[in-house]
């Protein structure tokens, strides 16, 4: 088919078919494990795949919007939902989100050429705004679980939720379910934060929860939860915006649901076998390796911008590095995660849970 | 022997109550303030940890580990006293809460003369008449804050008290004489049932003592539990490589007939007035907990008024099950009892049997019995946070088939509102554990939409693409975003069950 659609949407055979599942169901293993969205690892991949940035956000913020909606439900019936504190962060994330709809459209409108040169400035910018705003949240993960003394229990560092305690920020909100009182300009200031994040680069999870941990000094569970919760009304509002300015492709948004909703099972049933301090130095490693493969892709949409000049040879071999650095870092993880998933597993079969008893002669007193 | 524990924000006062009423009892007079002075010279940081608390400046698993320490150390403490002391009273914040379920403890709450204690501050602080008030304000503060988090229970709640003393309206000399005779009442006194009560709480607290201060166990989270001499320990999987070391450590635990280690993620309590090993809900409940990698613990409920006097025959957790259990072996007639030992199993609704059974499967979280309604479960379970699933089994069995079902559907009704935890009826539980025809033709039926849907979808996918993706008129446009956000959640509403119900199937949860 040819024409307008052409241009905007890709062509998908059984193999990007299977790619995209590939891609959903690796996110979907690392969003169960890591407890944020996965879209770190989807967004990217599908650019990798020849899907305009615009279109691999709306499709995998859509995609989220669904699974959110199923997983806070579930998160809820556990407990782990506070839905106030969710309340209050959507205020300001709606206008992040608008916010972002808003840049993202009007780069890749702005484009002045056709194919896959219209979209170089969206790109650009969704690329430039994942490496930093990733980069800071992977070293700083990195450096709060290596930095911990061994001791196997190591909480998230409380000093950003001291601090604030200390300036008394009023007025406070009292969260019943997550049990902290929390000042209403930092409240705001992280829904917009996330808001604008998830809008841009669909990882909107990826500063609410460690923001919740770190700032709001909430705990984890709560956080993920609440996060989901968040995720379902942030994920319909960049759904609908999305869907409204056409460009979500629905193709991908089922082809990711194919292999994210079979994923996410495997990692969450991974935190519940891995060590927490495990977790936290995978997460951080595969963020960073993410964030170098979008870094490779730079060049390219630099040189199609005619801001950099390489020969547009180039690209093809910078996009396979992109394209081979995530599906490492992607696999890698998956592979960690799904090796010790098999072996709880399997352990779990073979001992059925009471796997140490002693018997000792009474000696009473 | 007495065992007489009171309970008062006001130490000055407290501690003079309970050195008058050891005196006239001849036994020995204990505090907190001395224990905390042990703990803190057995290596328990508890000047630190009041302060974190106060805080909240530690991590939440750090803190819980210490006030794990802290509290198994001041049980044991208290037993070594017991043992050792025919009478002994025992004097802090909320020490009601800790023995729950020996029916031979008194516990007094002691309301202290606002006025009198506003002079002695004043004097002892020197203060003028607003900043005594402000001091003891803020101290009441502290001290609910330090309850809360020792015992998930507020200060000021008169649950498990035996008797409120108000000292603005007697002498501390007629105080400690109204509960001297009280000890010599019948319902006080020992009975086989309060003994072995006390004998597994102490034995759960040495237990957990012994762990927390090996550096082999100290950092690993615990759960541990005793019934009848034999002591239970759960830890999370992550913890399988230092497992070995519990038994190592316990070696040297005395009274233990034997201990038992399992591995738990976390507990799934059952709520039930009666329970069968060999019952559908039984099997269940343990199907679910070896799914989950949970310990199950049980909890007995029967009426406050019933006949049948309760029986704690195990404390669910040494350190946090503060509920207010209130055993009784015999009814005291005031006579001589005869001094044999009791057979639980014939009044305790099958939960020695059950717990045998959940041992040998290695699947026990504890077990207790618990009188009261809704308002004793909810104050239960927010005094042991390790919970993740409520199972409400048969209760309520006096009662006809249709006010059973009232009363069970609004126990459940009322415990879901105040916790923040799933709470799951039998019904509700066979649903979601038994995978039978029913199960299986929901996960066909998903699954079968899902694949007509994908390929009504893959077939017409360019016309489909250009309806959406297309710019059209304004109604379009809105038409295409609705269909959007209505067709993305049911295909993952869809896709979810059938994935969700596969994974239960390979029951991989």
């Amino acid at each position: 088919m040819q024409g307008p659609i052409t241009d905007l949407f890709i062509n998908i055979d059984l193999y990007s078919a299977l790619q995209v599942v590939v891609l959903g169901f690796i996110g979907g293993v690392l969003s169960g494990f890591i407890g944020s969205g996965g879209a770190f690892f989807m967004t990217p991949g599908m650019m990798n795949l020849g899907v305009e940035g615009v279109i691999a956000v709306a499709s995998n913020i859509t995609h989220k919007f669904g699974k959110a909606m199923v997983g806070s439900h579930k998160h809820g019936e556990m407990g782990n939902v506070d839905k106030k504190l969710a309340m209050y962060l959507l205020l300001t994330a709606a206008a992040g989100i608008r916010l972002a709809v808003w840049i993202s459209s009007f780069l890749f409108e702005s484009g002045d050429t056709h194919g896959a040169d219209k979209g170089a400035g969206a790109n650009l910018y969704i690329s430039l705004v994942f490496v930093s705003i990733l980069t800071a949240v992977a070293l700083s993960m990195l450096k709060d679980v290596l930095g911990k003394k061994n001791d196997g229990g190591a909480g998230p560092s409380r000093k950003m939720v001291e601090t604030l305690a200390r300036l008394n920020l009023k007025p406070l909100i009292y969260f019943k379910v997550a049990d902290v009182s929390v000042s209403l300009w930092v409240l705001l200031l992280v829904g917009l934060a996330t808001g604008y994040l998830a809008g841009t680069i669909g990882v909107g999870g990826f500063i609410g929860v460690p923001a919740m941990i770190y700032i709001f000094g909430i705990p984890t569970a709560v956080a993920a939860g609440t996060e989901l919760y968040l995720a379902m009304f942030m994920g319909a509002f960049g759904a609908l915006n999305y869907a409204f300015a056409g460009y979500v492709d629905l193709r991908l948004t089922m082809l990711l649901y194919l292999g994210s909703l079979v994923g996410v099972h495997l990692g969450v049933y991974g935190v519940k076998v891995v060590n927490e301090k495990v977790i936290r130095l995978v997460t951080g490693v595969i963020i960073l390796l993410c964030v170098f493969s979008r870094a490779v892709a730079i060049p390219v949409y630099l040189r199609q911008m005619e801001m950099l000049n390489i020969a547009a040879s180039w690209d093809g071999w910078l996009n396979g590095a992109s394209k081979a650095l995530l599906f490492a870092s992607g696999l890698a993880g998956t592979g960690i995660i799904m090796v010790n998933v098999i072996k709880a597993y399997r352990q779990r079969l073979r001992l059925k849970r009471t796997i140490a008893y002693s018997s000792q002669p009474a000696e009473q007193h | 022997m007495a065992i007489v524990i009171v309970s008062s924000a006001i130490e000055s006062a407290r501690r003079e109550l309970a050195q008058s009423l050891a005196a006239k009892l001849g036994g020995v007079c204990a505090s907190r303030e001395q224990l905390v002075e042990q703990a803190t010279l057995a290596g328990i940081p508890v000047g630190k940890l009041e302060v974190a608390v106060l805080k909240q400046s530690t991590p939440r698993e750090r803190l819980a580990r210490l006030k794990s320490r802290y509290l198994s150390f001041v049980t044991s403490a208290l037993c070594d006293l017991a043992s050792q002391h025919r009478n002994l009273v025992y004097h802090g914040r909320a020490g009601n809460l800790l023995l729950p379920g020996v029916s031979h403890v008194i516990r007094i709450r002691l309301l202290a003369d606002n006025e009198r204690q506003l002079q002695q501050t004043m004097a002892a602080l020197n203060l003028d008449l607003d900043k005594a008030k402000d001091y003891q304000r803020r101290l009441k503060e502290d001290v609910a804050r330090w309850v809360h988090f020792m015992h998930g229970t507020e200060v000021d709640s008169l649950n498990g008290y035996d008797l409120v003393l108000n000292l603005a309206h007697m002498s501390m000399e007629s105080a400690a004489a109204a509960i001297c005779s009280m000890a010599q009442l019948p319902d006080f006194n020992e009975t086989p049932a309060s003994v072995r009560a006390l004998g597994d709480l102490c034995l759960a607290a040495r237990a957990r003592d012994l762990l927390g201060r090996d550096e082999r166990t100290g950092d690993m989270d615990l759960g541990v539990s005793a019934q009848d001499g034999r002591v239970t320990v759960t830890y999370m999987p992550q913890q399988a490589d230092e497992a070995p070391a519990i038994s190592a450590v316990l070696a040297s635990l005395q009274g233990a007939r034997e201990v038992v280690c399992t591995m738990a993620l976390t507990n799934l309590l059952w709520l039930s007035e009666s329970f069968a090993p060999d019952s559908p809900d039984f099997a269940h409940v343990t199907e679910l907990a070896q799914r989950w990698g949970a310990a199950v613990e049980l909890m007995r409920l029967v009426p406050q008024d019933a006949d049948d006097q309760p029986v704690c025959l195990a404390s669910a957790d040494e350190l946090t099950a503060a509920g207010p259990c209130r055993p009784k072996e015999a009814d005291p007639t005031g006579g001589i009892e005869d001094d044999v030992e009791s057979k639980p199993s014939a009044v305790d609704g099958g939960l020695a049997a059950t717990a045998e059974r959940l041992i040998s499967l290695g699947l026990f979280g504890g077990g207790r019995t618990l009188a009261g309604g809704g308002q004793e479960v909810v104050a239960a379970i927010k005094s042991a946070p390790r919970y993740s699933l409520v199972m409400v089994g048969d209760v309520f069995m006096s009662k006809g088939p249709a006010v059973r079902t009232r009363l069970s559907r609004d126990l459940a009704a009322y415990v879901t509102e105040r916790i923040t935890l799933p709470v799951m009826s039998k019904e509700d539980l066979q649903a979601k554990v038994v995978f039978g025809a029913k199960q299986f033709s929901r996960m066909a039926l998903y699954t079968a939409l899902v694949v007509v849907i994908y390929l009504v979808v893959f077939s017409f996918q360019w016309p489909i693409q250009e309806f959406l993706g297309s710019p059209g008129s304004l109604a379009m446009k809105v038409v295409a975003t609705i269909a959007v956000v209505s067709f993305v959640p049911l295909v993952a509403y869809l896709f979810g069950n059938s994935t969700g119900l596969l994974f239960k199937w390979l029951r991989f949860e």
